[in-house]
């Protein structure tokens, strides 16, 4: 599903620019579960942007499902995360006028879906999370596990194969958090790809493989390719 | 994506910020609507001023050219217009019927009182009455009879004002070159915003010619069948009078041309002062919705960073806000519309104005404001556009 090769990704130019990713090598396989922990400014979020094709690395080769991403334009990048990634973050990252149906339908309406079938799919990808009763809710009025779940049900959507999830649990108590990694649990069991960040060990056990990372390097042996 | 899936979340983003958006098209509802009074107004004045002077009805006037006028220094001789050039001009095919006018000024007496320089008109028919919108207000019309040589007169208000004091002008007898006429009624010039009353006198022809000792035809009113074969029965009268009298362009057709030209003139300066104002007011509007919009991106940098991370291109992007900058400002036109047309109504029915709403304006204002759109929502759209996604999502 994923290969990434002596990635490296800095800002700025010259000697003063900061290296936040350093040879990166990483491999995933399409249907694994993998949590990529490192403490904060260690570049995880860094790379899971790259991963997400959100920013671009600045040396190295990145392959998703066997495209080098490196080489895609704007639009191509685009059609990506749409169809093939599934984005969910720590603050949500819902719009905050538009009510649960219309968020869920962003991905579909981005991807040129007929009017019926964007209603359809939204209504059951709510249901999916248990939110069929929320609908028309706005964010706001929403408690905090039910809006991840509201934006988990978005990343569904349009089925990707990909899930990227950044800090997942990281704004919710213990009780959403569970529902959320049970969800995660089970969208494993049907076969999707997982990858999540996060700094919290108890929750990374529940990945199938953990990849740690700090100062921009990767530090276990599994992560290597080869 | 689907057009009116952008429609349709252009609506739900304005909708969803009710102040903001109505602030934002408050200048332009102000100015298109004031630009609808305004332009309301001169059409419909214009249209009032071309009415008044080429009559209510199918008609042209016909007039000796001022060239002619010279050659006979100027005063208008019996051969401008003879008998048999009006038996022929009867015949056009698309000639009604013809009027016959005889001016000449005058001082008009009333026992001791005078009027000096008034207009004393000689009519052959009362159709020259109604050509000119003129309505016996008291008293009596010209009846057949009253053309057989009675001397008869109607008055003006305006000349009745002059002459007495009582106003009871009516059954008096009144003395024009020492001839004695009678007054049988008091007209008025009906519809006359453009305030044209003046002192004036109509006489039936016979009488008139009685009174001046001359039968010089001052001007011939051609009455058409239909409207548009006003010009083509004009070129052919005039090619019939040039020919009669073996003269080259020495007729005109007055409301054809002069006063094509003459309304011409008042509405192009008018154009021109409306579309001045027009222009400033909206480009005030413009302006407006330009800075709304850009806070507007500035506010909405996260939604920006969702969207792309969910998938819009940047052109989806840049689409979204474009479209959402053209419905403003659209519905600030159509708004301002609706207000203009109502306002223009009210001065229509309360004041002396006439107004009059078109549809090429009404279409016109609307397109403009789509335009306007385009012209100040382009660059908000493009700063949107150009946003990176990473730092609108870790904006909050």
């Amino acid at each position: 599903m994923i290969q990434v090769h002596n990635l490296y990704k800095s800002y700025g130019l010259g000697k003063l620019s900061l290296k936040v990713l350093r040879a990166i090598d990483l491999v995933v396989d399409k249907g694994e579960y993998v949590a990529i922990m490192g403490p904060s400014g260690s570049g995880k979020s860094t790379l899971m942007n790259i991963l997400g094709c959100l920013d671009r690395p600045t040396k190295g080769k990145y392959y998703l499902k066997g495209l080098d991403v490196s080489k895609m334009k704007e639009p191509e990048l685009a059609q990506i995360r749409n169809r093939t990634i599934g984005f969910i973050f720590q603050q949500f990252q819902l719009i905050s006028f538009m009510s649960a149906k219309k968020n869920v339908e962003l991905p579909l309406i981005y991807s040129d879906k007929p009017a019926k079938e964007i209603h359809r799919r939204a209504i059951s990808s709510l249901e999916r999370v248990g939110l069929a009763n929320y609908l028309n809710h706005k964010p706001f009025e929403l408690s905090g596990g039910q809006q991840q779940r509201v934006a988990i049900a978005r990343a569904l959507v349009n089925n990707p194969e990909l899930l990227l999830a950044d800090e997942p649990t990281g704004s919710l108590d213990t009780a959403s958090g569970q529902v959320v990694l049970d969800l995660f649990d089970e969208l494993h069991r049907e076969g999707k790809t997982i990858i999540m960040i996060t700094h919290d060990f108890e929750i990374a056990k529940r990945a199938e493989r953990q990849v740690y990372i700090r100062d921009g390097r990767i530090l276990t042996k599994e992560g290597f390719v080869r | 994506m689907i057009f009116w899936e952008n429609i349709r979340m252009a609506l739900d983003a304005i909708f969803a910020h009710k102040m903001r958006s109505i602030l934002t098209i408050l200048g332009i509802v102000i100015g298109v609507s004031s630009v609808i009074v305004i332009v309301a107004i001169g059409q419909g004045g214009a249209a009032k001023l071309s009415k008044s002077f080429t009559g209510r009805s199918n008609s042209i006037i016909i007039i000796p050219s001022s060239e002619m006028l010279k050659k006979s220094g100027g005063v208008i001789s019996p051969d401008f217009f003879t008998q048999e050039d009006i038996q022929e001009l009867q015949h056009i095919d698309d000639v009604e019927s013809v009027v016959i006018k005889y001016f000449e000024t005058a001082t008009v007496f009333y026992q001791k009182q005078n009027a000096e320089g008034i207009m004393v008109v000689g009519i052959n028919s009362n159709d020259t009455l109604e050509e000119e919108n003129i309505e016996v207000v008291r008293g009596r019309s010209f009846e057949t009879s009253d053309y057989g040589g009675n001397c008869v007169a109607l008055m003006s208000l305006e000349m009745e004002k002059q002459l007495f004091k009582e106003r009871n002008g009516i059954e008096k007898i009144i003395r024009i070159k020492n001839q004695p006429i009678e007054v049988i009624g008091i007209v008025e010039k009906k519809d006359d915003s453009l305030m044209m009353n003046t002192a004036g006198v109509y006489m039936p022809d016979k009488a008139w010619t009685k009174v001046f000792g001359k039968s010089n035809i001052s001007q011939l009113t051609l009455r058409i069948k239909k409207p548009d074969a006003i010009k083509r029965a004009g070129n052919k009268a005039i090619e019939i009078l040039n020919k009669n009298h073996n003269t080259q362009g020495d007729y005109e057709v007055q409301n054809l041309e002069e006063i094509e030209k003459g309304i011409e003139v008042v509405t192009n300066t008018m154009t021109i002062v409306i579309g001045s104002i027009a222009g400033i007011s909206l480009l005030v509007g413009g302006v407006g919705i330009m800075n709304i919009m850009l806070v507007s991106v500035t506010e909405r940098t996260q939604e920006i960073g969702i969207r792309l991370a969910l998938g819009a291109t940047r052109s989806n992007i840049l689409i979204q806000f474009l479209t959402e900058a053209i419905t403003l400002s659209l519905l600030g036109g159509i708004v301002g519309l609706l207000i203009g047309t109502g306002v223009s109504n009210l001065i229509n029915l309360f004041t002396p104005f006439p107004t009059l709403v078109s549809f090429p304006v009404a279409v016109g204002t609307l397109l403009f404001s789509v335009i306007l759109g385009i012209v100040f929502g382009i660059l908000p759209a493009e700063k949107a556009s150009k946003l990176d996604p990473i730092q609108c999502l870790n904006r909050n």
